[in-house]
């Protein structure tokens, strides 16, 4: 489903390589943890995958079901199922959490050709969703991600894409800022997303996540590069030793 | 009073305005309106139209930017446009006057014609503030307009939509008795001419004791137009007033609203919305005097610029010896999104009592790209992304009007703007 090629990267302002040769390849139906220490580029492989502007890619692909993404912008890849939950979820004040929801909903069916969701419909969608998330409606009428708490806005991202269902699920740090039930819910919602055709790829520093979101393959990447491949055992390692011995192997 | 001057100095203080010194003797008015108007001709005459070198018209030089048509369409037999919404009490400004006996218990409506022709209305053809070029300039051509009294405790729940078109020159008046709520909607439409339509609105307002009084301005000029409008009010003891200023463009726009809350714990919120696009020109000028002791304004202007529109807010506050406990906060917000686009801000904070709370402040910005890219990241294309962001920002202002309805049609005025401003500028 992902297959990411020899990919280098670099921020476009300062010119700065963060990714830098990474490989990958993750097929449907996958979950594929990758973990590395502070610095080694995970959250700018996020913002790669998704089609943050400011990054430039001077060598390699990212190729998605067959083709390349790279030339397509973020709101085109959304509409192709790519979804990035974001590690620092946007405040948007003045728009209405709910609205957002309906026009980025209307929005993708509309870029695939679908007709529009009545109202009615929709309310009822996010309503079950919510519930399975432990959210508030209340919640929803509030703007975006204003004022959420740290688990607020987790489970918001999470609701997203339950609603938008996409086929590629990218989790940056979902984990950070949660205390361990809110852990316990956002994971529920992410294994209840599991699918044999949707891949999901969780970013995580910690091995705590993968207790609640079992990976299939877990990836360490380091310096912009995947330096070590390996089952769930890989993470269950990391914890206990750090990252100093993979790394020293790797050298 | 004695008045006399030249034929060629009323020409050339006549020709900017549209209008001939035969069309001017025909305007309704007895002696004493007369009188008034040729006071004020004077005035026109020996200083001309105001220019940049008036402190308080530096933004918007007059004199370069004023070209009325010499041959303004009637606004006339104009075809409704429908209310704002649905279920008001809608009273068109024309020169007949017609609709004016409503018939509504606690509601009382004047020709002003009738005011002008009975010359009651001499007293109040005059300058509010220094400069008031505006005042001089309706108070010369004015022909039409009402004069509203809500009667004391008279709750009136549908809101009374003034309507205001083409090229006019009106004078609305609206006294709110003690204990009177209400809601006015001021409607400017302009009429599609050729070469552009020039109007004018004077707007009175009077707050009595406890009354409640929502004021809304949309004025929706055509590219060509050139309006000037202005509304005076005075707050009584515990009056509350929320007026919203939503100006969507024109060639030459410039609204002002000069206040006095001259009663104890009156309270004022006033919010604009700019939306400037083309090479249009809008200037929102504001004058407050904090006379009383524990009065409260809030004050808050928000500006999209796009293309190569330029605009301005002016906001002078003063607060006068006695106005002790005042609290004013005073905000102006410009999206710039164009680099060919401008928008001057100058807040202005005069304090002469010493137990008050002011402040102000004044932003320029684009749009947060993380915010642009977070909504991106979920299917929403860029152009709609930022429409988005911007009706939220601008949203917020809208709240303190209450009516939801209202909030509503004021809401869709915003997006269509917004999504016709973004089409023409390639988002």
């Amino acid at each position: 489903m992902l297959e990411i090629k020899n990919l280098r990267a670099r921020i476009a302002n300062d010119g700065t390589e963060i990714i830098r040769g990474l490989n990958l390849t993750v097929k449907a139906g996958e979950v594929a943890a990758i973990m590395g220490p502070n610095g080694s580029g995970k959250s700018t492989l996020s913002y790669i995958l998704s089609g943050r502007e400011g990054y430039e890619v001077t060598e390699g692909d990212v190729v998605y079901n067959g083709a390349s993404i790279l030339h397509l912008d973020a709101a085109e890849r959304a509409v192709e199922g790519i979804f990035l939950a974001f590690q620092y979820p946007v405040e948007i004040p003045g728009v209405a959490t709910l609205q957002f929801l309906k026009v980025a909903l209307d929005e993708q069916r509309k870029a695939r050709g679908e007709e529009e969701m009545t109202t009615p419909a929709f309310i009822h969608f996010v309503k079950e969703s919510a519930a399975r998330l432990g959210i508030d409606m209340q919640m929803l009428r509030r703007p975006l991600n204003v004022g959420f708490s740290g688990g607020e806005k987790k489970r918001a991202e999470i609701l997203q894409m339950a609603l938008l269902e996409p086929k590629l699920c990218v989790l940056d740090e979902t984990d950070s800022g949660l205390d361990i039930d809110a852990l316990k819910i956002v994971a529920d919602g992410v294994n209840s997303l599991r699918s044999p055709d949707r891949a999901v790829v969780v970013i995580t520093h910690y091995q705590r996540l993968l207790d609640y979101i079992v990976p299939d393959t877990v990836h360490v990447l380091y310096k912009g590069r995947i330096i070590k491949s390996g089952d769930k055992s890989l993470a269950h390692q990391l914890e206990a030793n750090g990252y100093a011995d993979v790394i020293a192997d790797a050298a | 009073m004695n008045v006399q001057l030249s034929h060629s100095a009323i020409h050339e203080s006549l020709s900017p305005l549209g209008i001939t010194a035969d069309e001017l003797r025909r305007l309704p008015g007895n002696r004493d309106v007369q009188l008034a108007r040729a006071r004020l001709l004077q005035d026109l005459c020996s200083r001309g139209l105001p220019t940049r070198r008036l402190e308080s018209w530096h933004y918007t030089d007059l004199r370069t930017r004023l070209k009325a048509p010499s041959r303004p369409q009637a606004a006339e037999g104009a075809g409704d446009s429908g209310s704002l919404i649905p279920g008001s009490i809608v009273l068109q400004v024309n020169e007949a006057g017609c609709g004016m006996d409503a018939g509504i218990a606690g509601l009382s409506i004047r020709n002003y014609r009738h005011l002008l022709e009975d010359g009651s209305a001499a007293g109040e053809l005059v300058e509010c503030v220094a400069d008031d070029a505006i005042g001089r300039i309706n108070g010369i051509l004015a022909d039409r307009g009402m004069q509203i009294e809500i009667a004391g405790d008279h709750r009136f729940e549908r809101p009374i939509e003034l309507q205001v078109r083409g090229s006019s020159h009106s004078r609305l008046g609206v006294v709110a008795r003690a204990g009177a709520r209400v809601t006015v909607i001021e409607r400017h439409a302009g009429q599609a001419q050729a070469d552009g339509g020039f109007s004018t609105v004077v707007s009175r307002l009077r707050v009595g004791e406890g009354a409640d009084v929502t004021w809304i301005i949309v004025g929706e000029q055509q590219a060509s137009d050139s309006h000037l409008g202005q509304l005076r009010f005075i707050l009584e003891r515990d009056a509350k007033l929320r007026i919203l200023v939503l100006n969507t463009g024109g060639k030459l726009v410039r609204q002002e609203v000069h206040g006095r809350q001259s009663g104890e714990g009156a309270q004022l919120i006033l919010n604009g919305i700019n939306l400037l696009r083309d090479a249009g020109h809008t200037d929102l000028t504001m004058t407050l005097e904090h006379e009383a002791v524990g009065t409260t304004s809030a004050i808050t202007v928000r500006n999209v610029v796009f293309d190569r529109a330029s605009g301005a807010f002016q906001g002078g506050i003063k607060v006068g010896q006695g106005a002790q406990r005042t609290d004013a906060r005073m905000a102006c917000n410009t999206l710039l999104l164009s680099d060919d686009g401008e928008f001057s801000a100058k807040p202005e904070l005069e304090i002469f009592a010493d137990d008050v709370q002011c402040g102000h402040g004044a932003t320029i910005a684009d749009i947060d790209d993380a915010q642009i890219y977070y909504l991106m990241a979920r299917g929403i294309p860029k152009a709609r992304a930022r429409s988005l962001l911007i009706e939220g920002i601008l949203a917020e202002l809208l709240l303190p009007i209450g009516n939801e309805q209202i909030v509503v049609a004021l809401e869709q005025i915003v997006s269509a703007w917004l999504e016709a401003a973004a089409e023409v500028s390639g988002g």
